[in-house]
């Protein structure tokens, strides 16, 4: 050790251990969990695209049912068990020309 | 094998004043120096499975003594960019007037030195290793380390007294 006095070593301020101990704690944590970020994301990224996909195909088929009723007249029962816009139909056609009504083939 | 949380905990208990001691006069604030320290423990923790006890006394200097290079770039860059201001000996509790002028001096005159011959006095100074291990950290040849340091304090002593 020199005699340069400013070079007397000095006192480090308290408490350095107990925060390195929890910093410590934190990366550990970090570390058990970050390994899993990648496949975390992935899973979010999977549900949200299927429940778009199937938000999508829900509306497509609420259209075509409720193209399908302008077009036909007869009588539709609003059956329970729908959701999201999307009602279930007891049909009932009336429209000429539909298999029931149209006349048996004669000759193939 | 890997270090254990508690081996880890013992090295900073061993090496945390010498360590401070060191980094404090090189970046000059007390704060940044246990920022540092801490750093270089977490270096150290999330290389755990790699290290073994023996050697991480003086990997905890070796990395902290780059992690404070670094640091000083970065602070050389931002005073010439005028973001940061040289400040006066920073931050340090419980220092009396008497003591505070010792360290400023002490500041200038290290300042004049290059910053080889700063951080060889600093670490046998400070960090009670033998001159084998001061070479190995350094990359110099033991007999240099001795010269060296000799040249270092007397350069010290000559500035301290201009």
């Amino acid at each position: 050790m020199s005699d340069v006095k400013g070079l007397l070593p000095l006192d480090p301020p308290p408490g350095g251990l107990p925060r390195l101990r929890s910093a410590l704690h934190v990366a550990e944590a970090e570390g058990r969990w970050l390994p899993l970020l990648p496949w975390m994301t992935a899973a979010v990224l999977l549900v949200a695209i299927l429940g778009v996909s199937q938000r999508a195909g829900a509306d497509l088929t609420a259209r075509i049912v409720e193209e399908v009723r302008e077009q036909d007249p007869g009588e539709w029962t609003v059956l329970p068990g729908g959701r999201d816009g999307v009602h279930i139909y007891l049909a009932h056609p009336a429209r000429a020309g539909t298999p029931e009504s149209a006349p048996p083939p004669t000759s193939l | 094998m890997a270090l254990s949380a508690s081996e880890i905990e013992a090295c900073y208990v061993r090496v945390e004043r010498g360590l401070f001691n060191v980094l404090y006069r090189l970046l000059w604030d007390a704060p940044a120096c246990q920022d540092v320290l801490h750093d270089a423990f977490l270096r150290l923790w999330s290389r755990r499975n790699e290290l073994h006890a023996g050697q991480i006394d003086a990997l905890a200097y070796t990395t902290a003594l780059n992690l404070a290079r670094n640091r000083l770039r970065w602070a050389k860059l931002r005073r010439w960019v005028g973001l940061e201001v040289l400040d006066e000996v920073a931050q340090l509790p419980a220092v009396d007037e008497k003591r505070r002028s010792e360290l400023r001096d002490l500041r200038d005159a290290l300042g004049r030195l290059d910053a080889a011959d700063q951080e060889i006095l600093l670490l046998s100074e400070y960090a009670g290793f033998d001159t084998a291990e001061l070479a190995r950290m350094l990359g110099i040849a033991p007999g240099t380390v001795g010269s060296r340091k000799h040249r270092a304090l007397a350069r010290l002593r000559e500035l301290l007294k201009e």
